[in-house]
């Protein structure tokens, strides 16, 4: 499924940005100001290996809520965005993992380039991730908790598609998040050790990817509103020993509703 | 410098599942790789090799070479499970969805020492209170409560209300025998009804690592009396007997190592199973679900109870007992506190 998605998301970029982008229209977020708040939900496909649990590879579906917030002003791009959820795995043997994760981020860019098709943002971003394993059949070790937070570089790009399906203003982005330092805390549920992890980690103990594209499109002729579909992966590793050792992909795609909750934007272009 | 976003967003979709990249490789079921990962679990998180003696490279030489790769799942199966019954440890099992492995030979050759059939017909005789898994009666003026399992979770209250009604006794029996254990922190807390001060129980370390002496540090384990300001009822600190036999195992061998450390306890019976160790858990490539014991938890002064705690008095159900339908170890227990 996930090659199918890859290759769906493949093709929706490549037109997006090199057919329908050649229609110039709206290139606002300029100066001035647009406030969204977005509130939405997901599917998701996850992948883990955690090895303080068990060595197996755990994958399967879930579903998730997200929200926040992203707004354009004098030529900054910020956001916060919250999601959670649920998601039913299982090992190649049908070992039943539960898991359940919380993501909270805040981005902080600024405007570094703009032409008539795109404007590109760059900044530093923050981020929490928790993310909470139960396999039941595993006892004393089947509660296992994973806690990540970190800050990296971050980037926005957007162009602008123009009006598509007799709907104005379509817009093609993506966000790219890469903490270079991070923090990792492994509280431990489990019996056997009651060993919690505490590091700071630089890139390459800890990574840390973070990417999504999508379109966001017209709620109505009438009003700012707009809907949001997209794709994001999620990946991170830690290794600090044979034990401590965790891989973990999440596949989402989402949809959210972006209510304007306040526009001044002048263009320049 | 023209930054192309379309390339890079193309190279990030090509890249993006590649979560499989970072995934160590366990989909091997072998025998031979199942055997490896087996015994590797066992050599990193086993913590009794130097307890039992059993020098585990010595073990994979032995087993290793008789590994084939033809041989079907039940012999590969019955394979390991020999080599960890070398471990003579209750806590190892191998499970599979046709057998599981086990060693049980730590209570099958010890007496019995209890038969329920006999405290049902012959000392409850119907007229027990159940306070959650708890059956609990007065004999005059001696209390007993049996305690099966630790798996089962009682309350706080449930508690309260059972120590209250031992309130007036002279001295209360705990019986544990038959209990095979489950719950650590049950044990933990019922043993905290028996101390109005702290004390250090044991001590405890977790394995962490290959190496025979890659040992966490020792922590001590302390037993905290239960506190409630309003109610010292609920706290019985007059004479305590605790009955145990050799399947009085796992959590219940830390209960009754808790109790061994009050100074108003006496344990009597026979010795009890050990289990010392809380298991940890893994999942083989096949599927197959491996346990071992992965911690080491001793006496304060760092004497091993793996294999079993000693009691203070040493007591056993006699055929002349089995006769007259009497539990030798109760009646003695009754008679030592009257």
């Amino acid at each position: 499924m996930m090659t199918y998605c890859k290759y769906f998301v493949l093709v929706l970029n490549f037109l997006m940005w090199n057919v329908a982008g050649a229609q110039l229209h709206n290139l606002g977020h300029a100066t001035g100001s647009d406030h969204y708040h977005s509130v939405g939900y997901q599917g998701n496909y996850a992948a883990t290996q955690d090895q303080k649990m068990s060595n197996q590879v755990y994958n399967g579906y879930g579903g998730g809520l997200h929200g926040g917030y992203f707004s354009y002003h004098n030529r900054k791009y910020t956001a916060f965005h919250f999601s959670g959820g649920y998601e039913y795995l299982t090992s190649p043997h049908e070992l039943i993992t539960h898991q359940a994760w919380l993501d909270i981020r805040y981005q902080h860019t600024f405007w570094i380039r703009n032409s008539t098709r795109k404007h590109i943002y760059l900044g530093p971003y923050i981020e929490g991730l928790a993310q909470m394993r139960i396999a039941d059949a595993l006892e004393n070790n089947s509660f296992n908790w994973d806690v990540m937070s970190g800050i990296g570089p971050s980037l926005h790009a957007e162009t602008s598609l123009g009006g598509l399906l007799h709907l104005p203003d379509w817009w093609l982005y993506s966000d790219l998040g890469i903490p270079v330092v991070g923090y990792t805390y492994r509280p431990n549920y489990a019996l056997p050790s009651r060993e919690s992890v505490h590091q700071f980690n630089f890139i390459g103990r800890l990574v840390r990817l973070e990417w999504q594209t999508g379109l966001k499109l017209p709620a109505s002729k009438v009003n700012s509103n707009q809907y949001q579909i997209w794709y994001r992966w999620g990946f991170l590793y830690y290794k600090d020993n044979e034990t401590q050792h965790l891989s973990a992909g999440r596949h989402s795609i989402g949809f959210s509703f972006l209510f304007n909750t306040k526009s001044s934007l002048k263009n320049e272009n | 410098m023209k930054i192309n976003t379309g390339f890079i967003l193309l190279i990030i979709i090509i890249l993006s599942g590649c979560e499989t990249i970072a995934f160590d490789e366990y989909q091997n079921t072998s025998p031979k790789a199942i055997f490896d990962e087996a015994w590797t679990f066992a050599d990193h998180y086993y913590s009794f090799f130097d307890v039992k003696g059993v020098d585990w490279d010595s073990v994979y030489g032995a087993y290793e070479p008789v590994l084939h790769p033809d041989m079907n799942s039940i012999e590969l199966f019955d394979l390991l499970g020999g080599m960890f019954d070398l471990l003579k440890d209750g806590h190892v099992n191998l499970r599979s969805g046709f057998d599981w492995s086990r060693y049980w030979q730590w209570y099958l050759g010890a007496p019995e020492n209890f038969d329920y059939a006999v405290i049902d017909r012959h000392y409850f005789q119907d007229r027990q209170r159940f306070i959650g898994p708890f059956q609990a009666i007065l004999f005059d003026s001696i209390a007993y409560a049996y305690l099966g399992s630790f798996s089962s979770e009682f309350s706080d209250s449930q508690l309260d209300l059972m120590m209250r009604s031992f309130r007036d006794s002279k001295g209360v029996i705990i019986d544990v025998r038959n209990n095979g254990g489950g719950s650590a922190s049950l044990a933990e807390k019922l043993a905290a009804r028996f101390t109005d001060k702290v004390v250090t129980v044991g001590k405890t370390r977790f394995k962490n690592g290959p190496g025979a002496g890659e040992f966490s540090e020792w922590e001590d384990v302390q037993l905290e009396p239960y506190k409630n300001d309003s109610d010292s009822e609920v706290i019985y600190t007059k004479p305590v007997v605790v009955l145990m036999n050799r399947k009085s195992y796992s959590a219940t061998n830390s209960f009754i190592q808790y109790m061994n450390e009050l100074e108003n306890v006496t344990l009597i019976g026979d010795r009890s199973g050990g289990g010392a160790g809380t298991p940890k858990y893994t999942e083989l490539a096949n599927g197959w679900i491996l346990r071992l014991s992965s911690t080491q938890f001793v006496t304060p002064r760092g004497d091993q109870i793996e294999q079993g705690i000693f009691p203070d008095i040493k007591v056993n159900i006699t055929e002349k007992d089995k006769r007259e339908n009497k539990d030798g170890i109760l009646e003695y227990a009754l008679n030592y506190l009257r």
